[in-house]
């Protein structure tokens, strides 16, 4: 597997194989990255393709100490971000993700389960789908991608004290649009059980 | 450093993510093991995260659609060859035009020496005698040439060949000629 700065030197002349290499690299962090910011598999495949264009025409322009991941990121969350800006209404996609459920049948879940996993899945989809396009970014980007704080700060060009706040009323939000709040009752096996639901003391 | 409520109300993304420094760390924790309502807001934060735990899953379980890379493979290809389209077709452009002002240039150059110069002359005074016989006309001057009514410059300007004044004009009578030569 080459090392990284091989890889700038390729992409800087152009090499197609090496930029092959960059894609099977990347593609799993770009993928999922648009996945998660535009909510549907088809739009992350076609994004997907987009970004590995884009850097492609400007990989000349590399310079040599330029770090890959941010430089990855930075790109898929700007044609994200103009992609979303494109869209007139965000669909909410209330129907089943088949490949969510083609996991969850590997685990041998029962149906029921499933149905319940399901309904879960959806409703964090649509409070994702709620927040604003700079919450959604910082949020996917900790939460999924697992990028520290200033590495967020990096790419998204911004102080590491907005990626804090942004990020602080973005979990404060997200935990009013699913109405999280911890009510402990005895189960009838004399286990706690921890039961979802409306906001009380 | 210890932590009040309020202070701990700013810092849970921080706390949840493990971005916090060792010390701040150890003193969060501490302040939530004492204090029961930042105890209950921490599970109310484990419950939050886990809701996202099923995405989290399926982004470690699933893979990349493996049509990526071929699309990815063809749009560059595709790419290279509109670019190289491009840039040929600017290279005809420019050798056409460049071809075009040459030909121009060199039908010029053999206009303007090949043409005899009798030819553009006296079509130029012609042209010229023509304007100045409208000029002269619009200034009331009577066009006699027989008397000698312009002056020598006049005359050339209309390309009237100065009179010998010893010889006689065709249109004057005889008597007139021999009456002036005696």
């Amino acid at each position: 597997m080459r090392s990284e700065q091989e890889l700038v030197l390729g992409m800087r002349s152009r090499d197609p194989g090496l930029f092959e290499e960059f894609v099977r690299r990347y593609q799993r962090r770009v993928y999922f990255t648009a996945l998660r910011l535009l909510g549907g598999r088809d739009d992350a495949l076609d994004v997907s393709q987009e970004v590995f264009l884009k850097m492609w025409r400007t990989a000349a322009d590399l310079k040599k100490d330029v770090i890959l991941e941010r430089w990855v990121y930075r790109v898929t969350v700007n044609t994200c971000i103009d992609r979303l800006r494109h869209r007139h209404r965000v669909e909410h996609r209330n129907v089943p993700d088949n490949l969510i459920l083609l996991t969850l049948v590997e685990r041998s879940m029962s149906p029921l389960e499933n149905a319940r996993m399901m309904e879960e899945l959806n409703e964090v989809k649509s409070a994702l789908d709620q927040l604003t396009e700079r919450q959604r970014t910082i949020f996917v980007l900790r939460h999924f991608q697992g990028l520290k704080l200033q590495e967020i700060a990096d790419v998204l060009e911004i102080p590491l004290g907005t990626v804090k706040a942004t990020l602080n009323q973005t979990l404060q939000k997200l935990r009013g649009l699913l109405g999280i709040s911890v009510s402990s009752t005895q189960g009838s096996d004399g286990q706690s059980v921890t039961r979802r639901g409306t906001k009380g003391p | 450093m210890k932590f009040a409520c309020e202070q701990i109300q700013e810092r849970w993304a921080e706390y949840l993510y493990r971005e916090l420094d060792e010390p701040e760390l150890a003193q969060f924790a501490q302040h939530i093991q004492r204090c029961s309502i930042c105890r209950q807001e921490e599970a109310r934060w484990r419950n939050l995260f886990s809701r996202f735990d099923v995405m989290a899953t399926a982004d470690q379980t699933l893979e990349v659609p493996t049509e990526l890379v071929f699309r990815v493979n063809r749009q560059i290809h595709l790419y290279e060859d509109w670019a190289n389209e491009r840039v040929a077709q600017f290279r005809n452009w420019l050798v056409g035009s460049l071809a075009a002002c040459m030909m121009i240039a060199c039908t010029g150059w053999l206009a303007m020496e090949q043409i005899p110069k009798w030819m553009q002359l006296e079509g130029l005074q012609s042209l010229k005698g023509t304007y100045l016989k409208s000029v002269y006309m619009k200034r009331g001057l009577e066009m006699d040439m027989t008397k000698g009514v312009f002056n020598e410059m006049e005359k050339e300007d209309l390309g009237i060949a100065a009179r010998d004044p010893q010889k006689p004009a065709n249109d004057e009578p005889e008597t007139a000629a021999q009456e002036r030569s005696s």
